[in-house]
């Protein structure tokens, strides 16, 4: 057996809403206390699972194994270890539990062999858990101190010792388990359902324009222009004035007058079809 | 009957001058003076939203942004260039300019 690397660095990904990796850190964690009752139903100290920090490189500090849990060929998890968790699990190796008699001190490649089929172990806890049909394998990884981790969530620390500053394995679950074990995301139409466009826009401003004439003149009448002078326009005092939307479309016949001490314009014909109808609905 | 030769018209290609250029034509206004241009007296503006605007009805009446001794705009393309008030002349609207900008 390889010897195995002194430390192992994670990064941590940060692809889930700080709702769902509570709910995440909740439902592992009652699958890591089921699998611990199993495997050390005798043992004080409780396993807890916790959300590595934030943007934070973790590692499991010491000797540690990193574990792949295979689907067919795709990866579910990835299982970062300390290599005394047999020690810290079941006291092999240290003089203490059930298997001590037997095993102590373990050989190393009996040490690996127990670890691999545990992590199996815990491995079908979560995936049987999320993926009733899956079958899965665990395959330890050699020869590499970081793991090269499935595109995942937060990596996740669980602690079995009394040691809390040094978590005892770190999970990272494949986007694939994550939703199985959550349940579907909740799409956006869910959370807000849409307007129609018209809807939307309502709120929308539109500048209008109260147009009284036109009158057209020549260049040389209006470089002489100055104040004082009557601009004549063609516009009847009989007819109506227009109102525009924006500077170019007319779009009502209004007759002009005051409201409230400030001009105002009533609309007397619509021009065209009512503009309503030319939206999309 | 007389015999008309047709030769083929080669136009030479011709490409913008560099360096000096000659006396342009400057603000030559006499050139155009007889052009036309039409002028437009606005006498206010109204904000809308697209709800009003789509539920606009003959009889609705709009208030403009103007009061009503206020002067009124005259705009040539649309942009400002005097204001002046309202006068009938004959059976006609007017405009006595009262500001306007300076030529240029």
């Amino acid at each position: 057996m390889s010897a195995a690397p002194a430390a192992i660095h994670a990064v941590p990904y940060l692809l889930l809403g700080e709702s769902r990796q509570r709910q995440l850190q909740e439902r592992l964690s009652e699958l890591v206390m089921q699998w611990h009752r199993t495997w050390a139903p005798e043992r004080s100290t409780q396993p807890s699972v916790q959300l590595g920090p934030e943007g934070e490189a973790q590692t499991v500090r010491g000797e540690a194994w990193t574990y792949r849990v295979l689907s067919g060929a795709d990866t579910l998890m990835q299982i970062c270890v300390r290599a005394d968790l047999l020690r810290i699990l079941c006291g092999v190796g240290a003089g203490e539990g059930v298997f001590a008699a037997g095993f102590a001190p373990a050989p190393a490649s009996l040490a690996a062999e127990l670890t691999q089929q545990i992590l199996l172990a815990l491995g079908q806890q979560v995936v049987r858990a999320a993926l009733p049909a899956a079958e899965c394998t665990v395959q330890r990884l050699v020869g590499t101190n970081c793991p090269d981790i499935v595109s995942g969530v937060r990596i996740l620390s669980v602690f079995m010792s009394a040691d809390r500053s040094r978590p005892t394995a770190l999970l990272t679950l494949s986007p694939t388990l994550t939703d199985a074990l959550l349940g579907a995301r909740p799409g956006p139409a869910l959370r807000e359902p849409m307007v129609g466009r018209r809807q939307a826009s309502s709120e929308q401003l539109i500048r209008l324009r109260a147009v009284l004439g036109v009158a057209t003149v020549s260049w040389q009448e209006l470089n002489a222009l100055s104040v004082g002078d009557v601009i004549v326009l063609d516009q009847a005092l009989s007819a109506p004035c227009s109102l525009m939307a924006g500077d170019e479309r007319e779009i009502a016949d209004v007759a002009l007058g005051q409201m409230d001490n400030v001009m105002a314009a009533q609309v007397t014909r619509l021009r065209g079809a009512p503009l309503a109808r030319e939206m999309p609905k | 009957m007389t015999q008309t030769v047709v030769n083929r018209l080669d136009m030479p290609a011709l490409a913008a001058a560099t360096g000096p250029k000659g006396q342009s034509l400057g603000q030559r206004l006499d050139l155009v003076e007889q052009v036309k241009v039409q002028l437009s007296v606005t006498l206010g503006d109204a904000e809308v939203t697209m709800a009003r605007l789509f539920a606009l009805a003959a009889g609705d009446v709009v208030a403009l942004d103007r009061q009503v001794d206020a002067p009124v705009d005259v705009r040539l393309h649309g942009k400002l260039i005097a204001r002046g008030t309202l006068v009938a002349v004959g059976d006609k609207f007017g405009i006595r300019v009262t500001e306007i900008a300076t030529p240029g």
